[in-house]
């Protein structure tokens, strides 16, 4: 089995590793099934790929390598029953400009959740964390923030 | 107040003023509106941002947010 895509060109498609969010994202509600793709060698982004749309993907990454707390964080905000699992993986979306890497943010108020017993996820919306909307992934020394966490 | 007992979980009522409502739908669009923003960049733009990245990973990129295959069936 195999998907087409414009980045990748055709690629294997093996069932098992396909996420399935079926709200979709949201503002792309039609796009339920992503496929997780490396960026790079020892990478800390991976490619939201969709299954539906060969031109859709998307920049994730780990939030704790942001926030090395945010799971705990956000626990109290995803312990809804409608909230997948209960050790849930979590992912969170770049935002890549542009132009200017430095300007460069993750959107840890919508943060990717998905149960990883049945590969299914959705988009939640942590309400009070606006300030996580646009987290930076630079520090204002221009030094990746990953490289120690986010200290502050 | 208690809405629903339902499997275990119970949901909580919470009267809250109108502004609240509206409060959630601006955040949700303002996260869909980001989601657009972010939605398929380039190729180029992300072996930018990997190269800009390089030698600070310290390996990290070995656990992935999500990994394949981890915690499977």
């Amino acid at each position: 089995m195999t998907i087409e895509t414009t980045r990748f060109g055709t690629i294997p498609l093996d069932p098992e590793r396909i996420l399935t969010f079926p709200e979709g994202l949201l503002g792309f509600p039609g796009h339920t099934r992503y496929l997780l793709l490396e960026t790079g060698e020892n990478s800390l982004f991976y490619w939201l790929q969709s299954i539906d749309d060969p031109a859709l993907a998307f920049v994730v990454m780990d939030p704790c390598l942001l926030v090395p707390d945010y799971s705990s964080r956000v626990q109290g905000a995803l312990s809804d029953p409608d909230s997948p699992g209960t050790d849930p993986g979590l992912m969170v979306i770049v935002t890549v400009p542009e132009a200017g890497m430095e300007s460069m943010t993750a959107n840890l108020q919508g943060p990717l959740v998905v149960c990883q017993a049945d590969r299914t996820g959705k988009q939640c919306v942590l309400f009070d964390l606006d300030e996580w909307l646009h987290f930076p992934l630079f520090a204002d020394d221009g030094q990746g923030r990953t490289e120690t966490g986010n200290a502050t | 107040m208690v809405i629903e007992v339902k499997g275990g979980s119970v949901r909580l009522g919470v009267e809250a003023p109108a502004d609240m409502v509206v409060h959630r739908d601006e955040v949700r669009e303002r996260i869909m509106e980001e989601n657009r923003k972010a939605a398929s960049p380039s190729t180029d733009q992300v072996n930018l941002l990997n190269s800009r990245f390089a030698g600070k990973l310290k390996g990290a990129g070995a656990n992935p947010p999500n990994s394949p295959g981890e915690g499977g069936k």
